[in-house]
């Protein structure tokens, strides 16, 4: 029975340990944060808002022939 | 007894089981990441249907006025001119549409990455960070892509309709209905634009923060 008990607490502490796992190791989580905020801002960066100038251009010239 | 300690083993990887998917998917973090996730999907799908409903009233709405145009184009005896100016016309809706399509597309990536840096801000609070400033700066994108949102939506709704007076001021009734769509997709450009803006603020705000804990550790470790 007293085995029991004991396998039982290591259970749970296992247990325990794994749900904490990100709050014991919040090195990793940086490294990840920071890994992440240079892909955001990669993407951001790649962001095309478009050209309006040249979207028009044809439309201009239409204008400029009647 | 050893019947005890099978049973005790048996439930060891059991319990290692529950214990892992429990931190892989009933943090608060991942919670708020789904729920998140599924709020900018009923955002997206929302704003979607508006646009369509929207887009659907607008082309009524252009058949009408463009039958409008063919009737009031008789004033220009040139035919050729003629031609041009419902050219002119289709080619100005289109562009409409087309642009508001890139500009919504544009809206959905950048909320998505929206969700991403609140993700980031929630694991940096996790590990103590002050993020106060990081969680203003959010707020400030969010009030943004808001307002892109809505300016998209109204721009959805606009129809342009040419103008004619007469044939010798042709040129000029063009170029002002021309003018006028370009000077209303500009304006949405600017507050995708203040969107991005808002979001590129904050990931540079964040990143200083990060770099500020990272300077800071072996500070602190040598004071201690």
């Amino acid at each position: 029975m007293k085995n029991y008990l004991i396998i039982v607490i290591i259970i749970a502490v296992v247990a325990l340990m794994i749900w904490f796992r990100p709050e014991i190791a919040p090195t990793g989580s940086e490294e990840q944060t920071a890994e992440e905020l240079t892909a955001i801002n990669a993407e951001l960066n790649r962001v095309d808002l478009g050209d309006l100038e040249a979207e028009f251009q044809p439309i201009d010239q239409e204008i400029n022939a009647l | 007894m050893k019947q005890n300690h099978l049973m005790a083993l048996s439930l060891l990887p059991i319990l290692l089981f529950a214990g892992f998917v429990s931190a892989q998917t009933d943090r608060p973090g991942a919670t708020t990441s789904r729920a998140r996730r599924l709020q900018t999907e009923q955002t997206r799908t929302d704003f979607r249907q508006q646009i369509e409903t929207r887009q659907a009233e607008r082309e009524k709405l252009q058949t009408e006025r463009r039958s409008a145009l063919q009737e009031r184009i008789s004033v220009i005896r040139d035919e050729r001119k003629q031609q041009a100016t419902l050219r002119i016309n289709d080619q100005l809706q289109k562009l409409n549409a087309r642009i508001l399509e890139h500009f919504s597309n544009l809206l959905d990536r950048q909320s998505e990455i929206l969700n991403r840096i609140k993700a980031r801000v929630d694991t940096i609070e996790r590990a103590g960070r002050e993020v106060s400033q990081a969680r203003a700066d959010l707020a400030k994108a969010e009030e943004a892509l808001t307002a892109a949102r809505v300016a998209i939506l109204a721009q959805t709704a606009k129809t342009y309709q040419i103008q004619i007076e007469t044939e010798t001021t042709l040129k000029r009734d063009v170029g002002a209905t021309r003018q006028a769509l370009r000077e209303d997709l500009e304006q949405v450009r600017d507050a995708i634009r203040a969107g991005q803006e808002a979001l590129r603020r904050t990931v540079t705000n964040l990143a200083g923060i990060m770099s500020n804990a990272t300077s800071s550790a072996p500070t602190t470790a040598r004071t201690n």
